[in-house]
């Protein structure tokens, strides 16, 4: 599926409201259905080759996995917001030792 | 004679009586190695009970503590780590039957930590398979809650929660990812903290995610959770996501401490998504908290994706840490279809789809961070049910999805799990208390007054 199509459709739901709290896992999107057939060339792609039975697996997740991202793809995301590898600090101390009474 | 108070003893009354040369350590690991034959099958509570190692280090606690030796408060204390820790010698399996023979060179740091401590080492525990997936997905079969025998006893922590329930070892170690301590602590009814990401080490346990695993304490109390706690945090090389900062607690002060906060609470929808009678729990427990001068308000999270979010970050971390399962065909020993199409399909996330969702946390932690400028804990229900049967599946069980959770691990909060109230039928219902980053202390603080004031955590089941 085009990306520009999964945009149209992602901003669609924005302006219907649809990020409520906890809603994002009921969100299933009739939108995109991934078969084992379309996963033949990624997965060489990743460097293993499924069995057929495997091949459905993964087609299974990744409908769902898709669907669930699909919202998340229209959000804009400034070049500035950088990947959380990095977590909330302590506040720095020096030299504080624990204290347990 | 050893009866069921001294089972069901917290540390700190253990302790005190192993310290004065009142209950011998070898005296309380024979008495809980006979329970823990006795009762641990009727639960699938342990994996592998590890009694040789437990009576040496019992003997070897007696000897020192004869010799005037005292290592501190958990010197003879025995208790059990999840399946998902290496200990030198024995199996860890991960829960899985891919790694059913899988054995270290090396203790994790915890177990390392604890023995240093002076702890015995009972046996590991029962967990989901790869710590994640609905009740049958364990390669020992789904661990039962002690309150009830049909039912899970949650996870993936699953064995250490039924353990400490059952009165089958002191504490317990477990991990979180995503509810994986919090669950099986409002399911087994006992007291579990998670603490801040990176408080402490995880090395030598099983990376399912790493940068929203952490390591956690199943205890019978708050007192517990703070003194196992004290001796676990800190930096550790082996762990580069570890950091050192103090923790300060002064649980005799922990009334005055709680008051001096400031609560918001997370309105939920437990006619929709849960039980009614957890969230009459919760009612009440706020009340109680307003016997302390704690008036809890509502707050508000900011609206993201936090599951869509959350499930990305992990099923991609987690095809990566088992891309060796996947390359050598193995796959297929991992009971749970679902868990297989996730390792599988896991492999053809891309790193763009991945990254999107870590930077999406990024914001997800500035903008949850702004909540707490107006509070220090957050109340919450630690489930929305109560412990479901052994047949349900992972949609049943959080069908109204786990948000909260999500939100938590996301941005690494601390959190306790204390148990506020037991249903008609008899099973526990779990308070949470949340705190900012590194506010384990604030969290144990409330958790302790809590507990002063109520009797939910001294319960037993009938086994």
């Amino acid at each position: 599926m085009p990306t520009l199509s999964r945009r149209a459709f992602g901003k669609a739901l924005l302006s219907l409201g649809a990020f409520p709290l906890g809603s994002d896992t009921l969100f299933h999107s009739p939108a995109t259905q991934i078969s084992a057939e379309a996963i033949f060339l990624p997965e060489r792609v990743a460097g293993y080759i499924m069995t057929e039975e495997e091949r459905k697996l993964a087609a299974a997740f990744l409908t769902s996995h898709e669907n669930n991202l699909q919202p998340l793809r229209v959000r804009e995301l400034p070049n500035a917001v950088p990947p959380a590898f990095v977590f909330a600090s302590p506040t720095p101390t020096k030299g504080e030792k624990d204290e347990q009474r | 004679m050893i009866n069921d108070d001294i089972l069901f003893g917290s540390i700190g009354e253990l302790s005190r009586l192993v310290r004065r040369g009142k209950l011998s350590p070898v005296t309380l690991t024979h008495a809980y190695l006979r329970r823990i034959e006795k009762i641990a099958p009727k639960l699938n509570a342990f994996v592998t009970v590890t009694a040789d190692l437990a009576v040496a280090q019992a003997e070897q606690a007696e000897r020192e503590l004869r010799a005037g030796l005292y290592r501190g408060p958990l010197h003879g204390i025995p208790y059990a780590a999840k399946d998902i820790f290496a200990v030198r010698g024995y199996p860890t399996t991960w829960g899985a039957r891919p790694y059913a023979t899988q054995k270290f060179d090396e203790d994790a740091t915890v177990i390392r930590a604890l023995r240093d401590a002076g702890a015995i080492l009972l046996g590991k525990t029962a967990m989901s398979e790869l710590a994640g997936g609905p009740p049958k997905a364990s390669a020992t079969g789904a661990c039962r809650t002690p309150w009830d025998i049909t039912r899970w006893s949650g996870g993936s922590s699953s064995g250490s929660g039924a353990a400490v329930a059952a009165g089958l070892c002191v504490f317990a170690l477990g991990t979180e990812t995503w509810g994986s301590i919090m669950t099986p602590s409002s399911f087994c009814g006992i007291t579990g903290l998670r603490p801040t990401f990176g408080r402490i080490s995880r090395a030598g346990a099983m990376a399912l995610s790493w940068t929203m695993d952490k390591v956690g304490l199943m205890c019978r109390t708050a007192a517990d959770c703070a003194t196992v706690f004290s001796m676990l945090h800190g930096r550790d090389e082996a762990d580069a996501m570890t950091v050192r900062a103090p923790f300060k607690v002064s649980l005799t002060k922990a009334h005055a401490r709680a008051a001096q906060l400031r609560f918001g609470f997370v309105r939920e929808d437990y006619a929709r998504w849960g039980e009614q009678e957890v969230g009459e729990a919760f009612v009440s427990a706020l009340e109680t908290f307003k016997a302390l001068g704690i008036e809890a308000r509502e707050v508000t999270l900011p609206e993201y994706p936090y599951e869509a979010v959350a499930s990305t970050i992990i099923a991609a971390e987690e095809a990566s840490a088992f891309e060796p399962l996947v390359q050598a065909g193995k796959v297929s020993g991992i009971i749970d279809s679902d868990r297989r199409g996730e390792l599988l399909g896991g492999q053809l996330i891309t790193a763009t789809d991945y990254l999107r969702c870590q930077r999406l946390r990024t914001l997800i932690i500035r903008d949850v961070m702004k909540v707490f400028a107006d509070v220090d804990i957050i109340l919450g229900s630690s489930t929305l049910s109560c412990a479901p049967s052994i047949d349900a599946e992972m949609t049943q069980i959080f069908s109204g999805g786990n948000t909260i959770e999500a939100v938590e691990n996301l941005v690494g909060l601390p959190a306790i799990s204390v148990p506020c109230g037991f249903t008609k039928h008899r099973l526990p219902i779990g308070l949470k208390i949340i705190g900012r980053p590194f506010g384990e202390a604030d969290v144990l603080h409330t958790a302790h007054a809590y507990q002063s004031l109520t009797t939910w955590h001294k319960r037993r089941p009938k086994l």
